[in-house]
């Protein structure tokens, strides 16, 4: 076994920082999703979710099945003539950031590793959050019956399962950096 | 092997087992939501009635539901309004695959060690279920409530509480708490005081 941030600092500050990093990802998480909910309704929330996010899945989907005909309708619905999938609240993807946002920011490591691992999880982030819609439409068009098991399980937590090993390897480098 | 591999593996198997497991288990839970809710509805003019799993709105869905009612008052008994909670079963698995397998997952030097975190895991588990789930499960009577109380279209703190759960806050909490008992419960060497497992 290796050591991460433990083995450059005193043990006192050991024992404190799994502490300190528990609290300060869960504060930054809530003072992230507290901002990002008091931007609902605003235009840099609608450019977020429906310019960034749900403009380009449905872009995506209507290329690469143009049978689908998709659009994106009012209310945030995907809506092609076998499927409308509306995405709600909580839906579009954006805990991903606030989630990747959170950790980088309560894990100790210098600024330029920070930035890189903003830059790489980003990407991978937003390219989960698409894959992920685009997912649930084929699903909710082609094979109903994994819709409970894939909507309510698999696909809300693989994606952020898949940011947490990003994490786990963007923070092992960091302490190697260190 | 890698520990990246090694927990991508656990994380693999973990959603196999909660995909197969989701509505035994929400089966299995529902009485301790019962239990949990009757706590919540303490104070207030809800009366939970049952907790059960049903199929759900859809053919491919199924829930765990909660039936109760509200009154206008703690004063009054007349019943005001029935309400039904519904949280998608693989919601409802959420907590105890991420919880656990963080937490068993994390590597320890001793049986001993994964016997301490699995005791000390157990309480704060329940707490967890209790503030996800069993929380999840109690939103429609608040809302119920707010809108007897005249509110058209109430956001209530169980709303807010709500909408951070499913924007991720219930995987910050699960991790959070498998981290600090993990952190709680190390041997008390540099390995189990960093952040992240790496070896």
């Amino acid at each position: 076994m290796t050591t991460t941030i433990a083995t450059r600092t005193t043990r006192t500050t050991r024992a404190a920082t799994p502490l300190r990093f528990a609290l300060t990802f869960i504060l930054c998480f809530a003072a992230l999703f507290a901002g990002f909910e008091a931007s609902r309704g605003s235009p840099f929330e609608r450019f977020v979710v429906e310019d960034l996010i749900l403009v380009p899945t449905t872009v995506l989907i209507d290329r690469i099945t143009p049978s689908e005909h998709a659009e994106l309708t009012s209310g945030r619905v995907i809506a092609s003539p076998g499927a409308n999938l509306h995405v709600t609240r909580g839906c579009e993807g954006i805990e991903m950031f606030l989630l990747l946002v959170s950790g980088i920011v309560a894990f100790p490591a210098s600024a330029g590793r920070r930035v890189q691992g903003l830059l790489q999880g980003c990407l991978l982030a937003y390219t989960l959050s698409i894959t992920r819609l685009m997912a649930l439409h084929y699903i909710l068009r082609y094979s109903p019956d994994a819709w409970e098991a894939l909507h309510g399980l698999v696909l809300p937590l693989a994606p952020i399962i898949l940011m947490g090993l990003f994490f786990m390897h963007w923070s092992g480098r960091a302490v190697h950096a260190a | 092997m890698r520990p990246d591999f090694r927990w991508g593996l656990a994380a693999a198997a973990a959603l196999a087992l909660g995909v197969g497991c989701a509505e035994p288990y929400a089966r299995l839970a529902a009485p301790c939501y019962a239990l949990v809710d009757e706590l919540w509805a303490r104070g207030h003019p809800w009366e939970i009635v049952r907790i059960v799993v049903a199929p759900g709105r859809t053919r491919f869905t199924a829930e765990l539901q909660l039936h109760g009612y509200v009154r206008r008052s703690m004063s009054t008994a007349t019943r005001a309004a029935r309400v039904v909670g519904r949280v998608q079963v693989g919601e409802v698995v959420e907590t105890p695959l991420v919880f656990w397998t963080l937490l068993l997952g994390w590597p320890a030097s001793t049986l001993g060690q994964r016997a301490w975190r699995l005791a000390a895991g157990i309480p704060v588990f329940l707490c967890l279920e209790a503030l996800t789930t069993g929380t999840q499960l109690m939103l429609p009577l608040a809302q119920a409530s707010a809108i007897l109380a005249g509110d058209p279209d109430p956001v209530t703190g169980w709303d807010h509480w709500s909408r951070f759960l499913e924007s991720g806050g219930q995987f910050v909490l699960d991790c959070a708490a498998a981290m600090l008992i993990a952190a709680a419960t190390g041997r008390h060497s540099r390995q189990t005081a960093a952040v992240m497992p790496q070896n």
